[in-house]
This record gives C-alpha cells, sequence and structure tokens, in this order.
C-alpha cells in the first residue's frame, strides 16, 4: 500500500511517499517540489549583493545563510591573495547574531513543530502543547519573540539583516547594549530552567549520564515520559554517522563514521542531483522526484545538526544517551535542547568577550568588484546542521552560487538501496505518525532544502 | 557703492557672489536644455569666453582678487560658500554627464579641476593680452579639450 | 464583521520571513491579535485544519492573508497539487480582504528575479477577472522585505473597527507609508550636516553618501516603529535597502550610486540643484561635536 501526505510545518511543505508491507514503511521518499532558484538568482550579481538576497533563502535562519555568505566572500580575498583583516569583536558579534537566531530556531521548532505532534500521542493529556490554544505554545512564542530582540540589537532587525560584511561588522555595540542583550539572554536562560530543564542551568550542564534523564523536570521531562511511553527511543534511527563542518560557536568540526571523530576534507563533500529535477530541463528524468539534491562525504550519507554536534564535540551527557538510544527520534530531540543550554552559556561569554574598544569593520584593501577572478568556500554551523555557500566571482560580478544547506543532507534523496539520512530513518515506522515525528526530528526547513 | 557696504571685506564678498552668480545662471540655464552634455561643454565655453568678452572685469576680479587674497573672504566665505551656486551647475552637469555615459567616472575634484584649469587659465592669457586670435575662436578648441579630459571610454 | 473574523494565511512562493516576523512582534500585542482573530490556518502555526478543506467548504475567510509571489507555473512551485494562482484565486472568493503580507505577495519581490519562471507576480496581478472583480475592498499591499509585524496587525484592527483602511497609489496604507525610513534615524544629525560615515562599523556618520542608504527615498516606519520594539538598521549602521519600494532589489545595494563622486539619486522629491546646494553649504563647515566620536571612552 502507498500513502502520500503533504507535510507542513516544516518551513514550507514536503510530501511524504510511504510504501507498507504488514503496516511497516518498507520505502519511503519525501518529495520537495518547490524551487525558488536563489542559485540562478545570484549569477550576475554584485558580489556585496549576496549580503541581501541570502539571508532571504530562509525567514527562520536567514544569519546562518548571511554569515555563510560573508564567510565565502571574506575567502575571496584570501584566496586571491589579498589580505583582509577582521577583528575578534567582529567576529565575535558575529557569532553572537548566529547564536541567538540558533536558539530561538530550536525553541520554535520544538513547542511549534514537534511538541503538538509527541503530545498527541497521549490523548488527553498534555494539553497545554497543543498548538494555538496551549499556552506552553504561546509562552515559547513570546521567549523567543523576546530573545530576538537581543540580535536585533546589534542587527538593528530580524528576520532579514545583513549587519555581517567582509571586513567586519556595521554595528558598534556600547556596553550598555551589550549589558541588555546580556539581559534577554539571562531571560532566556529562566524559560530553560524553569519550562524545560526545571533546573538550573549549571545543574544541567553538569549532566553527564544517561542516568540524569531522572533529574529533568518540565517539558522536558514530558517529552522524555511521552518517549518511553511511546517508543520514541527505539524509532527514527539512521546511518548513526555525523558530520561537522565548522568549528564556530565552540563546536568541533569532523566527522564520526564508525566510533571516534576525524577530521573534514572539504574536497569529500560531493553534491549529486542524479534524484533531482532539472531547473533548465523542461522534460525530468523519472528518476528525478524532488527539488532537493543529495549530498554526500566520502561517498557515504551523514546525519549533520545538533546531534552531530554533541557527538563529534563529545558532550557527555548526549553520548552517554546515544550510548544507550542511538540515533533515534529521542536522542536527536535531546540533542537539539540539550544544545540550547550549551548555546545559552556560550552567549554569555562571547558577550563578556567583546572589547568594545577594537574597531567594528577593517575597509578592505581592495573592492570585490575589483577582483578578476576567484573562488571560494564560506562553511558554518547553522541552527539544523552544516551550511556550505561556495562563490566565484568574475570581472565584478558573481559567476557562480552553489548552496549546500544542511536539510540537504539529512533529507536529501536517496535510491532503494541507500535511501538518505532521514529516509531510512522513516523505514520501518509503523504509523504515519511516527513517521512524521521521525521526519520532525531532523527540524526540517522545507524553504532551505531547495532554496 | 563703497558707502552701501560696512567695510573692504562686505564689498568683496558682494562683487565674488555677484560675478559668480553670473556663470552660475549662465550654465544653470544651459544644464536645463536638454542637448547632449558634449554640446554643454561647447556651450558653456562659449557663453564664458562671451563673458571674457564682454565684462573682463569681472573674470580678473575672480582670478586676481579672490583667488589671491583668500584670507579677506575667510569669514563668511568658507570654502564654496560663496561660489557654491556656481560649484552645483558644475556638479549637476559632471554628474548628469556622467550617468549618461558621456563622461567617464573619476574623482570630482579631478574632473572640477579639468573645467576651472582650462577656462581660468585661458581667462588669464586673455586678461594678459598674449592671444593672437579674438578669444572666442579659441572657445570650440577649449571645449574640445575639456570634454575629451572628461570623456568617457569602454 | 465577526466578533472573532476568521484569518486565513496563505503560503506562495515565500521564504517565511514575514511569518517570523509576525512572530516576533511584541508578545502582548502577538496574544491580543491571537484573541481578537480566529487564526483558521497558517502552514507554520495551525494543526487543526487543512487548506484544501477550507477551500471545499462553505466556509468564509475575513482577512485573506497572503505571504510570498504568485505563479501559475506548477513545474518549479506547487502547493497542496496546486499551483499558487489557482489556489489564490480560489481563497480570494470566499474572503472579503484580501492583504498582501510583504514585497513578494505586493509584487514578486526577490522571487521574481528567478527568471527561469517568468511567471512570478504579486497577488494583484494574480487575480482572475471574477476573483478581481468581486473584491469590494481593493488589496491591501504591505511592502517590505520583511513586512513589520506591527503592519500586519494595526491594518487587521484598523480594518476590523472601521472596515476599510486608505491606501497610497501603490495600495499601501496611507498611514504607514507616508514617512520615510529617513524619519527617525538617530543619524539624523550627521545627514543634517553632511558628516559622512567613512566606512562601516561606526556609531556616528550618515550612511546616505557612500553605504545606499535608502532611507530618504524610501516609504516606510522603521525608524518610527522600531524593530522588535529596540532598533533600526539605521540606527545600528546598516544602510536601509528600500525594501518597501518596488524596485527592491536593485542592485549594488550596500554602496551608493554616485557619478564623479556626486549622488545619482537625491532625497525623495528633492531636486538635485537644492540637495546639492544644501550639501556644499553644509560640507562648507566643520563641525567638531559632529567629527569627533560620539561618546569619549576612558583609557
Amino acid at each position: 500500500m502507498k500513502t502520500v501526505d503533504i507535510i507542513e510545518r516544516i518551513e514550507g511543505e514536503a510530501h511524504l511517499k510511504l510504501d507498507w508491507r504488514n503496516g511497516v514503511v518498507k520505502d519511503s521518499r519525501i518529495e520537495f517540489l518547490n524551487f525558488r532558484g536563489f542559485e540562478y538568482i545570484l549569477e550576475g550579481k554584485a558580489p556585496l549583493d549576496a549580503l541581501v538576497y541570502t539571508p532571504r533563502i530562509c525567514g527562520i535562519c536567514g544569519q546562518a545563510h548571511l554569515l555563510a555568505t560573508v564567510n565565502a566572500l571574506e575567502n575571496l580575498y584570501k584566496n586571491a591573495n589579498i589580505d583582509l583583516e577582521v577583528t575578534k569583536k567582529a567576529k565575535l558579534l558575529r557569532e553572537l547574531g548566529l547564536a541567538i537566531e540558533i536558539l530561538d530556531s530550536h525553541i520554535k521548532w520544538f513547542y511549534m513543530f514537534i511538541m503538538p505532534d509527541v503530545a498527541s500521542l497521549s490523548q488527553g493529556k498534555y494539553k497545554d502543547y497543543q498548538a494555538m490554544n496551549g499556552s506552553k505554545w504561546l509562552d515559547a512564542i513570546k521567549v523567543a519573540s523576546d530573545t530576538m530582540k537581543g540580535l536585533a540589537i546589534i542587527g538593528g532587525q530580524w528576520p532579514h539583516t545583513s549587519y555581517m560584511i567582509p571586513g567586519g561588522v556595521m554595528c558598534d555595540p556600547t556596553l550598555l547594549e551589550l549589558a541588555t542583550i546580556e539581559n534577554y539572554i539571562d531571560q532566556a536562560i529562566m524559560f530553560f530552567e524553569k519550562n524545560l530543564s526545571g533546573v538550573s542551568i549549571s545543574d544541567y550542564m553538569s549532566f553527564n549520564s544517561v542516568s540524569n534523564l531522572d533529574d529533568l523536570r518540565a517539558d522536558l521531562k514530558d517529552f522524555k515520559d511521552l518517549s518511553f511511553e511511546h517508543g520514541l527511543t527505539n524509532i527514527g534511527k539512521s546511518y548513526d554517522k555525523f558530520f561537522v563542518i565548522s568549528d564556530m560557536l565552540g563546536f568541533k568540526s569532523g566527522r564520526i563514521k564508525l566510533i571516534n571523530a576525524g577530521k573534514i576534507n572539504l574536497d569529500k563533500i560531493k553534491e549529486s542531483d542524479e534524484f533531482s529535477f532539472d531547473a533548465k530541463d523542461k522534460k525530468q528524468n523519472k528518476k528525478k522526484y524532488s527539488w532537493a539534491k543529495t549530498v554526500k562525504y566520502d561517498e557515504n550519507f551523514f546525519e549533520t545538526g545538533p546531534l552531530a554536534r554533541a557527538m563529534v564535540g563529545g558532550r557527555k551527557f548526549i553520548k552517554s544517551i546515544h550510548k544507550e538510544y542511538d540515533d533515534s527520534v529521542f536522542t536527536r530531540v535531546m540533542a537539539r535542547m540539550d544544545e540550547m543550554a550549551y548555546l545559552l552559556q556560550k552567549c554569555k561569554r562571547i558577550i563578556k568577550a567583546v572589547d568594545i574598544s577594537e574597531p567594528s569593520f577593517i575597509k578592505p584593501k581592495i573592492k570585490l568588484k575589483d577582483i578578476y577572478y576567484a573562488k571560494a568556500v564560506g562553511s558554518i554551523e547553522a541552527a539544523r546542521g552544516s551550511l556550505m555557500h561556495e562563490v566565484e566571482i568574475e570581472k565584478g560580478k558573481i559567476k557562480s552560487y552553489n548552496v549546500i544547506t544542511p536539510t540537504v543532507w539529512n533529507l536529501g534523496p536517496g535510491s532503494k538501496s541507500e535511501p538518505g539520512v532521514a529516509q531510512k530513518a522513516i523505514i520501518g515506522s509503523k504509523s504515519l505518525k511516527e513517521a512524521t515525528i521521525t521526519l520532525r526530528s531532523f527540524d526540517v526547513c522545507s524553504v532551505c532544502t531547495t532554496h | 557703492m563703497y558707502n552701501y557696504f560696512s567695510s573692504k571685506e562686505e564689498l568683496a564678498k558682494y562683487a565674488i557672489k555677484y560675478s559668480t552668480n553670473i556663470v552660475a545662471s549662465q550654465l544653470r540655464e544651459i544644464n536645463n536644455m536638454d542637448i547632449s552634455s558634449k554640446e554643454k561643454v561647447y556651450l558653456f565655453t562659449r557663453q564664458y569666453f562671451q563673458s571674457i568678452k564682454d565684462s573682463p572685469e569681472v573674470v580678473e576680479y575672480f582670478l586676481r582678487v579672490y583667488l589671491s587674497n583668500r584670507e579677506v573672504f575667510s569669514n563668511g566665505c568658507e570654502g564654496f560658500l560663496c561660489v557654491g551656486d556656481f560649484v552645483t551647475e558644475v556638479m549637476i552637469l559632471l554628474e548628469e554627464g556622467a550617468s549618461k555615459k558621456e563622461f567617464r567616472e573619476q574623482d570630482f575634484f579631478t574632473a572640477f579641476s579639468m573645467f576651472m584649469g582650462a577656462l581660468g587659465g585661458f581667462a588669464f592669457l586673455s586678461g594678459e593680452n598674449v592671444l593672437e586670435k579674438d578669444v572666442l575662436e579659441y572657445s570650440d578648441g577649449i571645449a574640445e579639450n575639456i570634454y575629451r579630459a572628461l570623456k568617457y571610454e569602454d | 464583521m465577526r466578533i472573532k473574523p476568521k484569518v486565513l494565511w496563505f503560503q506562495g512562493i515565500t521564504c517565511n520571513g514575514n511569518t517570523h516576523s509576525l512572530l516576533c512582534a511584541n508578545p502582548n500585542r502577538l496574544e491580543l491579535f491571537l484573541n481578537s482573530f480566529d487564526l483558521i490556518y497558517h502552514p507554520s502555526l495551525t494543526t487543526h485544519s487543512n487548506l484544501l478543506d477550507i477551500i471545499n467548504s462553505n466556509e468564509g475567510i475575513d482577512f485573506l492573508l497572503i505571504e510570498g509571489a504568485i505563479s501559475n507555473n506548477t513545474d518549479f512551485f506547487s502547493i497542496s497539487n496546486s499551483s499558487t494562482k489557482d489556489l489564490l484565486n480560489k481563497l480570494v472568493q470566499k474572503s472579503t480582504y484580501v492583504v498582501a503580507v510583504g514585497s513578494c505577495a505586493s509584487y514578486g519581490g526577490i522571487h521574481a528575479k528567478f527568471e527561469l519562471n517568468e511567471d512570478i507576480t504579486g497577488v494583484q496581478n494574480s487575480l482572475d477577472k471574477r476573483a478581481a472583480t468581486r473584491l469590494k475592498h481593493k488589496v491591501i499591499n504591505l511592502t517590505g522585505c520583511p513586512v513589520h509585524p506591527e503592519w500586519i496587525l494595526q491594518t487587521l484592527f484598523i480594518v476590523k473597527s472601521h472596515g476599510k483602511i486608505q491606501l497610497d497609489d501603490e495600495n499601501r496604507p496611507v498611514e504607514m507609508y507616508s514617512t520615510l525610513a529617513h524619519h527617525g534615524c538617530t543619524r539624523n544629525e550627521y545627514f543634517e550636516w553632511k558628516v559622512e560615515s567613512d566606512h562601516y562599523g561606526t556609531k556616528e556618520g550618515c550612511l546616505f553618501y557612500d553605504q545606499g542608504c535608502r532611507g530618504p527615498m524610501t516609504k516606510s516606519s522603521c525608524n518610527k516603529i522600531l524593530w522588535n520594539d529596540v532598533n533600526s538598521k539605521t540606527r545600528v549602521g546598516m544602510p536601509c535597502i528600500g525594501c518597501t519600494e518596488l524596485d527592491f532589489p536593485r542592485e549594488n545595494m550596500l554602496e551608493t550610486k554616485k557619478h564623479i563622486g556626486i549622488p545619482f539619486e537625491t532625497p525623495l522629491g528633492i531636486s538635485k540643484r537644492a540637495y546639492l546646494s544644501l550639501t556644499g553649504v553644509a560640507k562648507t563647515f566643520k563641525i567638531n561635536r559632529l567629527q569627533d566620536k560620539l561618546i569619549k571612552y576612558d583609557d
């Protein structure tokens, strides 16, 4: 039996095609049918205009794209052998903006995109998690809105600012402003403590074993209880291979194929459109069924995102949970929420490290327009995982621009014999609900996937 | 006239504003015409040379008095303040010419000096009475020089 | 009008930025909105309703909010197996007021730059004859990339109370789009005295002359109704990119277009002659307070 369902609340929509046999999913396809063509749009544009265009790839993770663009553009100078100086202050203010955006994304994802589904597994109880009417749903949106004010203080607004630019940042915050940003972070910490972990953040950060799951209170305890009750600890397992592209925000770049983390080589990242629609070809080969491309590292599928970052970075609490429950839905979700605590503390450290007497911006020696030819890559860690931008400029214009988003890593199409990461995770699901919760555990950003 | 001004300095300032105004309004009229920027350069050069011919003392005043005695004008004629109208018109001429791709992009002051250098220099020569022909006969030659210096090149 | 008017949010070709902007509304204002209106469907928020079910039902919609550009092409883009244009018109048939949320819905915006699909445009241009003639109120365009959440909320509350809202030539509410982004910028004094920013990253200086700020030419309320309750781009040091105007996105947005050092465009309604005269006068004077750093720190 085959079913097709339209999945929403994934920053856009996707079609989930499932092949059932004896009540179990034996094959799955995730079809992304919407394409906006940013890579085509960017061709022929002035290099700095990319700073305005790429945040608009996505409304929830626009700053991640901005940072990837800035890194790529700065690497153009490097690859053209032109020295470019960026102060520590500018780098910190960029990371701060990125971190706040990730926090905002994780809060919204948990309460808007996955908890309503998980909570509904237990009919009747957990009504506070309901979308629209639930008090927890509304509280989460409020806290996300307030936390975002921190980014608006250095970026001017959110969504869609381009406050990062080759050479530094456009803002020059005062101590007052930095203190205010810290106030918003502290408020978010209070939310984490009161609503998520139920314990102080320092106690939470001392968790290092799966047995600490018993110490959780509040909403993470609810999630844990629901997971155990409905077997979320057993479903959603995939290749158990992890990939992290960048060292920023204190994450460690690397990949885990078997047990230990190893270094990565960007040249081993290969994108394929074997199963992806061709924008210029009217007649589509039958094999192609999605606008999402496929990406592999060293010819293997790897998962990227908070779980990958916790594993490669060696965060003990999540590693211990993983040892017990593998790369299940439960582990994946716990890793994402765990990352919130990690980032909240990281934000405070970043703020304290900013030296306001440093310049925010040092003008590059020459304009990008004046470089005859150069090619470069910018790679960062976004909310959903590793993000890569590849840019090529010639005679003052962008010649080509390629974006590989984290959701492509996780949700890109594979074949029957070698399914993609999320496809594999969904195979074996015993109900549509299970399949969709598994899908959601990857934190899908449909608009980013196809851009 | 002396009695209408509170000081020599006031008279000096008024005189420069007056003479600049004439030149400025000539150029303003030309700027407002619907002709090419090249034609505007030619037309303005011709009008300026006509002024040299008709009222040589105005030009003399600018070159000999204003430029050589800037300290007299330091209070109330700072920077471009008193010649502002004229400078504005030159800006409009240059900007429009570049946006129509008749003039090439360059720094404002280097472009501006092409005008002032060529026109002022020639006015000086005229004042020295060393020119062989009637001053107007040199107009198109100077205009061509100015135009070629500003011209757009692919 | 129902006591709790029914609102349906439809997403076309979009990045979802306007949705996230709405979610960043002042929390109390957002709660007020959710309590004053019945949001029957939003693809990122609601779980109890299905778009096609609503279209096929007899349910009427008081406010149809559209985020994203519209196209008839389904090769590149489809929602619920239909073209965005098709669904739009079906929804408009059942709606009393239609609001285009954001620049993409208003006129195509960023997504209209995708040239492989020549059929990407805004809501107004996508209405079929039947839908267009049926509407009693013009489509309300809330341009902006993204739109400010208050512009959405205020529009809804005004129309809820008064039944209509006055629109300008681009069908944007006059009360939100009559001020310039320039009005209320904290760098105004630098603009007045033509003290330019040498480069990015300073508290001082006006961003108009070099950094491409479109504040003086752009209709918006960004420095009057602050973003995220706290700030605006120009206050922080990022130039306005004119995203509420119909020529967005333009080329070379982060630098001022100049010819021979003179800005190509002058503030709205101000002639080049007037602007240059004033600039010439202002630049003549070096005002120490404005040339200095704004804040003098110890050590």
